[in-house]
């Protein structure tokens, strides 16, 4: 072995993959340019075409009382009108342990907040710009412009139309994640087993984000890369606001974000996204405003963890509270580690307050109440507590102490019963058998249901007519769950929703009204 | 002011009960020279058993917490045998195989009984009344127990010779092997005694209510402070530390400007641990006579 | 093969670059991340590897990292590939206000400072960072949840596909990559190496162990800082639930199962920590969903049990190469010596009244000593005598409750024992301490390093020091695998290499066979010859001390008891009586008896 050839063919190696390199660097950033670019010319032609050919399907459905100022007068009769729906609500706290050591506090979110509540936006770089494009950077990809939908996606052959989804299948949201997963697997197979949509099945591919930001868009890009799906279906992780931007770049619409649209959230009112969600917004400004005035209340403490849609609901009660004139004489964070409440009470009471609010965390409020329950404690207005606290673990650990608290509902909860929910119950219990419905099934369901509805009235696998029928779905019937039709046309607010208020008594949840309207503080 | 002594009281409660995390701690830190994480998990999931069979079934009360508590030996005694080789390995090592452990317990709980929240009751309802702050039975038998095994405990060590040959194995494993003692044996009934002793503390602290899997090992910090401050070597020294701990958490959240700050309460006491580890002269591994 | 070794690192050089082509966006998405956690990985490698020390809050400069680089991009303005490249530098003046006083700790200690330390950053610091550097024009309560980053421009080309994004990022890291590599090989790394294996024996041959150490820790927080940069722009934001404590353990597991001790370990151990979520994706390893943490739980103990070096230990990545000496050229000249320029009227060494306390207990009372060039002073005395407690006093390893310790009549009483060496100390330890993670040489040339000007000379130290030493058929082995009296011999090198003035051998020939005991004994007379090398030598074989000292001072509970020629202190009656543990009268009386 001469040391000469040795050289030389290093030599050579050595210049092969410079050029390798060179070609590379070259070739990677500029060959996924031309094909990005490629889609978004082709979603601007197809804009045009679909524009002229849309308003298939004529299930606008009936103008009926549309979300909002119209739905107050709600009588006793409203127990049968399904009322609107609002927010997904938080999710009762599960600190969240990913696919890595969970020796200490608080898990990976530390926090409570719900998968839907993540309501903060990546794209937010001016609050209140409706379409403002999602980078603080001038390199981000324009966004395609309001009303250009991406190309169409054709079916692949075999007929199969691919509807992707993401959810938390494991780690500790699992308890959320996988319920949500069987619910609207569970339409789109009751569906499939009566002949499909459109002539084609529904192939629901949802994969597992373990609560890691990495991994949502980790199984973003494989699901539209590599399984390349038509649309963006019903999803549950907490991380989908990144979803958003990155799937709007892509023109793969998102029908089925769970996330809760505030108004303050309203450049994450993106035009290809379509969630049956409401504002947090809603939650406050129905109940709070009951609350204070049935119980006459002129000094309330509020508890609120740290965590965006729980601080928006602080602000919101801020606003409300003062033009209610109700004084709120304490504010006091929370966190997932707080275990002694019984301090925090004490200083509560010291303030000699007449109720006290809880936002946001089941889990957190569990460990306040059964403490200020050995306190024996109980303000004279009692609780109200966010949307998270509605399972049935509430009431049920709490007992008689609770009698008195109040929650806001906003879209008919699983662990209730009305006909939809009911129906929702058997559809899915005919796959999956008897699941945990204490979690927000509902809205996968409904999400499901949006697609397939939207799907029926765009009359084609086309990208460009299920967003134009999104937009024309200004009074969507959700089928029961909700008071009347919604909203749910893309880039709305979806303020306004009426909220039913649910008591606490006996162990167990009652709705104590019917429909009532928000204020707006 | 009158708040915050009565806060400050209750806070020690609670406190000397996380402290029995502390003792185990410093039982298996003293003999085998691991920092063992996993007892959080352990304690988890004692408190399971117990609900799974009192609560969700029909098992009596004494029965389910004994099936809870042999749970948690065994438990000890399988990670004991399984981390067995590394018993001369670095701190390093030791630390990270502990973390493992821990991720295999947990996998287990999620396993067994899913990831579901649950709401485990108290076992005994109502306790004493200081002022306006309950001072609950669960807390104060949990606190007394506490109180009495870490007595107990030092007598043990410092008087018996098992007890004494135990602690041996962490100063000097061949000298202690020379001299007879059966390493495997004693390590693996330490071990034993402290997955126990967390055991008791998961039954005990899970008054708290709720019921997951990575709850307990929120208390594990406490835990880990108060072993700290006691050099994880003095085991009296770890349960009144703990109540310290937990009596500072709480009068400090009692005070209103304290609570505005984001994060602030729930970090005072991990800013402890940092300020202490720093500034206390005699370091751990001196503790063992290694650096 | 020869031939296989010359084409593996071009082909994988190769098949990382080629990668965005095979597997598209999703794919080139993955190898992004598996670049960020690799250099995570390479933090952990440079501070725990290498330096030894465990620091499990990686996640505070990892974080510091992302949210820096959103500062710069948002409310600074910077374009954002800037703002990745600055981003690191500024963790580091965080990361050396926390690593100062993290100086203070080791091991176990350090490792729950640093676990402390980044959940005080999870609970306070970043879910509030994204408000606070927002600059006012995002909403607070989304700024809390998530803050907007950008993708990078390369003069006219914008890397918003992750392709092209991947192959920069590859680019980026394969630098931080290669610099961890060169840093690994040079004296640098053998001297942190050093100080991980024995930070007493380091600040004893002169080396900062401070310095080194907060180095490391810097070093590690900016690799982070990086790869937080980097995953801020690949997500094109950041949110503060990726920095928790979990996720710091959940690099600290890949790290390690990578394998600490090498660079190439953490590129293994990145990409494990990318691929082996996205790998439950498909069909064939389905069975790993939900089970990540038993996978991870169980192969983390499994590993450490059998292959603690992590799967590059298993795949023998982590051989130390070996360093290249050059041939000894003829004549050996004297490694650089010491000061000089000293007062001829000064002693070498002097003690003035030095006293140790234990309390009660004086382990060193009042003792006064002078040492001149070229004298070789042994020390003589009973166990217990406070021998070795006295030298400890004067390298500055202890400190004395009373008196002084002057070197060529400079006071050195206060100054630290990494100072003190660079003054002419040099000294063994009763049990052998050498470097047990690098070779022979690598012990040789990181005690020379640090005195002589530089690696060529160093080296060149170390190839005298292997011949003087009788050691040069051991250069490439390690330490451990020494016969007992090459360690000792080994020792002597290592105290010997930087050249000090005088040497403080402590029992340097206990467990010595005579063979041994006599090479020694000619080396050192070599080494006074050569030199002006003044000793102190403790000994216990009387045969040695003969041999060898000018002088013999006895000491006895901590006390001079007497000193003089060697044979008349071995005559002396007082002497032998306290080895004997008796009194001097007595033994006269004894003596008497038996003449009798």
């Amino acid at each position: 072995m001469s040391g000469h050839g040795t050289v030389a063919r290093k030599g050579l190696l050595l210049r092969g993959f410079g050029l390798l390199l060179v070609m590379s660097l070259v070739g990677g950033a500029c060959g996924s340019d031309s094909g990005g670019n490629k889609h978004n010319s082709a979603a601007r032609t197809d804009a045009g075409s679909s524009a002229a050919g849309s308003a298939v399907g004529a299930q606008a459905p009936s103008p009926g009382p549309v979300d909002g100022a119209g739905a107050s007068a709600t009588p006793d009769t409203a127990a049968a009108a399904p009322a609107v729906g609002s927010s997904s609500s938080p999710v009762p706290a599960a600190p969240s342990s990913p696919a890595a050591p969970s020796a200490a506090p608080g898990g990976k979110n530390s926090t409570s907040a719900a998968p839907g509540l993540r309501a903060a936006n990546a794209s937010a770089a001016a609050g209140g710009v409706p379409s403002a494009p999602a980078a603080s950077s001038p390199s981000q990809p324009a966004r395609p412009t309001p009303g250009a939908p991406a190309a169409p996606v054709a079916p692949v052959a075999g007929g199969t139309i691919k509807i992707g989804g993401i959810n938390p299948l494991s780690g500790s949201l699992s308890l959320i994640g996988k319920p949500a997963e069987q619910a609207a697997r569970a339409y789109f197979r009751s569906i499939n087993d009566a002949g499909g949509v459109l002539g084609q099945k529904i192939d629901y591919i949802v994969e597992d984000d373990a609560n890691d930001a990495n991994r949502t868009r980790a199984a973003a890009e494989k699901l539209v890369e590599r399984d390349q799906i038509f649309i963006m279906g019903p999803s549950f992780t907490p991380y989908s606001p990144d979803l958003v931007p990155f799937l709007e770049s892509k023109g793969v619409p998102f029908i089925g974000w769970d996330g809760l649209i505030d108004k303050d959230d309203l450049p994450l009112a993106s035009p290809t996204t379509v969630t049956v969600a409401g504002a947090t917004l809603n939650l406050a400004d129905a109940l709070f405003p009951y609350w204070v005035q049935k119980e006459n209340l002129k000094r309330v403490g509020m508890f609120y963890t740290e965590y965006g849609p729980a601080v928006t609901l602080r602000n919101e009660t801020r606003k409300l509270a003062k033009k209610l004139g109700v004084e709120i004489v304490k504010e006091t964070p929370l966190n997932q580690q707080t275990n002694a409440f019984v301090p925090l009470l004490l200083d509560m009471q010291r303030a000699n307050v007449d109720g006290i609010i809880y936002w946001d965390a089941a889990d957190i409020f569990l460990k306040a109440i059964v403490q200020e329950r050995e306190m024996k404690y109980k303000p004279r207005g009692g609780w109200i507590v966010s949307h998270g606290a509605t399972n049935k673990l509430v009431p049920e650990s709490c007992g008689s102490f609770c009698d008195g608290l109040r929650t806001p509902w906003n879209v008919f909860p699983a662990f209730t019963s009305n006909p939809a929910v009911d129906h929702m119950k058997a559809t899915i219990s005919r796959y999956y058998g008897d699941i945990n419905h204490d979690l927000y099934t509902e809205i996968p369901y409904i999400s499901a249901q949006v697609v397939v509805d939207l799907l029926k009235k765009a009359g084609a696998v086309d990208r460009g007519k299920i967003l134009d029928a999104a937009r024309q779905a200004t009074a969507y019937d959700t089928g029961g769950f909700t008071q009347g039709p919604i909203d749910i046309s893309p880039g709305k607010a979806h303020l306004g929703r009426p909220t039913i208020v649910a008591r606490a008594q006996g162990s167990a949840w009652t709705k104590e009204t019917d429909w009532l309207p928000p204020v707006v503080p | 002011m009158d708040i915050f002594v009565q806060s400050a009281v209750y806070g020690a409660l609670l406190g000397v009960g996380q402290g029995l995390f502390a003792v185990a701690l410093i039982l298996t830190f003293r003999s085998t020279g691991f920092l063992n994480l996993s007892i959080g998990a352990v304690a988890t999931v004692s408190a399971y058993v117990v609900w799974d069979l009192w609560s969700k079934g029909s098992v009596p009360l004494a029965v389910a917490m004994l099936v809870a508590l042999i749970a948690a030996a065994v438990l000890g005694l399988v990670t004991e045998r399984v981390l067995r080789p590394l018993r001369s390995s670095s701190v390093v090592v030791k630390l990270v195989a502990t973390l493992g452990a821990m991720l295999v317990v947990q996998f287990l709980v999620t396993t067994v009984w899913g990831t579901e929240e649950s709401f485990l009751p108290l076992f005994i309802s109502g306790g004493l009344q200081m002022g306006r702050v309950p001072l609950p039975w669960q807390q104060i038998i949990l606190a007394g127990g506490t109180v009495a095994s870490a007595v107990a405990l030092q007598v043990w060590v410092r008087r018996t010779t098992t007890g004494i040959a135990s602690l041996a194995l962490a100063e000097d494993a061949g000298a202690a092997r020379a001299l007879g003692i059966p390493l495997g044996r004693v390590s693996a009934a330490v071990w034993a005694l402290s997955a126990l002793l967390a055991g008791i503390a998961g039954l005990g602290l899970s008054s708290f209510g709720i019921l997951n899997n990575t709850e307990m090992t929120l208390s594990m910090v406490t835990a880990l402070a108060a072993a700290l401050i006691a050099g994880f070597e003095n085991i009296p020294l770890a349960v009144v530390a703990a109540a310290g701990a937990g009596a500072f958490t709480a009068a400090i959240s009692s005070i209103s400007s304290v609570s505005h700050v984001a994060g602030l309460k729930e970090s005072l006491g991990f800013m402890v641990v940092l300020a202490v580890i720093v500034l206390r002269p005699k370091s751990l591994g001196q503790t063992l006579g290694r650096a | 093969m020869a031939t296989c070794k010359h084409f593996a690192v071009p082909l994988v050089v190769g098949a990382v670059v080629a990668a965005p082509y095979l597997f598209g966006e999703y794919g080139s998405l993955i190898g992004s991340l598996a670049v960020i956690y690799s250099l995570v990985a390479l933090g952990y490698v440079v501070l725990t590897g290498w330096t030894g020390d465990v620091s499990l809050g990686q996640v505070v400069p990892y974080g510091l990292g992302a949210y820096a680089t959103f500062w710069l991009s948002h409310t600074v303005g910077l374009p954002v590939g800037l703002a990745i490249l600055l981003a690191p530098l500024l963790t580091v003046p965080i990361m050396v206000l926390c690593g100062l006083p993290a100086l203070r700790l080791r091991g176990l200690d350090l490792a729950i400072g640093t676990f402390a330390l980044a959940l005080v950053g999870q609970l306070m610091v970043f879910r509030s960072l994204g408000e606070w550097l927002s600059g006012g024009d995002i909403n607070p309560s989304f700024a809390r949840q998530v803050v907007p980053v950008g993708r990078p421009s390369v003069g006219p080309l914008a890397l918003h596909t992750n392709r092209s994004f991947y192959v920069a990022v590859v680019i980026l890291g394969g630098l931080a990559y290669l610099a961890v590599e060169l840093i690994g090989r040079s004296p640098t790394g053998r001297t942190l190496r050093a100080i991980r294996d024995d930070p007493i024996r380091a600040q004893v041959l002169g080396i900062s162990v401070g310095r080194y150490r907060l180095g490391a820790f810097v070093a590690a927080g900016a690799l982070a800082g990086l790869a937080g940069a980097f995953v801020a722009s690949l997500r094109q934001g950041v949110t503060p639930a990726t920095f928790n404590i979990f996720e710091s353990l959940n690099l600290l597991a890949v790290a390690i199962l990578g394998g600490l001790a090498t660079p190439r370990g953490a590129l293994l151990g990145g990409t494990l920590g990318a691929v082996m979520p996205e790998l439950s994706r498909f069909h064939t390893f389905h069975f790993l969903q939900g089970r990540l943490l038993f996978v991870y739980g169980a192969s983390l103990i499994a590993l450490l049990v059998f292959r603690p070096g992590g799967i590059a230990s298993l795949l023998r990545w982590d051989r130390q190469p070996p360093i290249p000496l050059p041939h000894l050229d003829g004549d050996v000249t004297a490694p650089a010596a010491g000061r000089s320029g000293s007062s001829a009227l000064d002693p070498l060494l002097e003690l003035d009244g030095l006293s140790v306390a234990y309390g009660a207990f004086k382990a060193v009372d009042e003792v006064s000593l002078r040492i001149e060039p070229e004298e070789t002073v042994a020390l003589i005395g009973p166990n217990g005598a406070g021998k070795s407690t006295l030298i400890d006093a004067v390298t500055g390893l202890i400190v004395p409750q009373n008196g002084r310790v002057l070197v060529d009549g400079r006071e050195v009483t206060g100054l630290p024992p990494q100072r003190r060496a660079g003054l002419g100390l040099g000294r063994t330890f009763q049990t052998a301490r050498v470097f047990p993670s690098l070779t022979v040489s690598g012990n040789l040339v990181a005690a020379a390093h640090h005195h002589v000007s530089d690696l060529g000379e160093s080296k060149r130290v170390a190839a005298r020091l292997l011949d003087d030493f009788d050691l040069t058929e051991y250069a490439e082995s390690l330490p451990p695998s020494l016969p007992f009296g090459s360690l000792r011999m080994l020792e002597v090198a290592l105290a010997w290499a930087p050249g000090p003035r005088i040497l403080l051998l402590d029992e340097p020939t206990a467990g010595m066979d005579p063979t041994d005991v006599e090479r020694l004994a000619v080396l050192l007379d070599r080494l006074k010859d050569r030199t002006q090398l003044a000793i102190l030598l403790v000994e216990h074989d009387m045969g040695v001390v003969r041999r060898l000292a000018d002088r013999v001072v006895v000491l006895d509970q901590g006390r001079v008891i007497a000193t003089g020629s060697p044979a008349d202190i071995a005559a002396d009656p007082a002497v032998v009586a306290s080895y004997l543990g008796t009194s001097a009268d007595r033994l006269r009386e004894e003596e008497t008896v038996r003449r009798a």
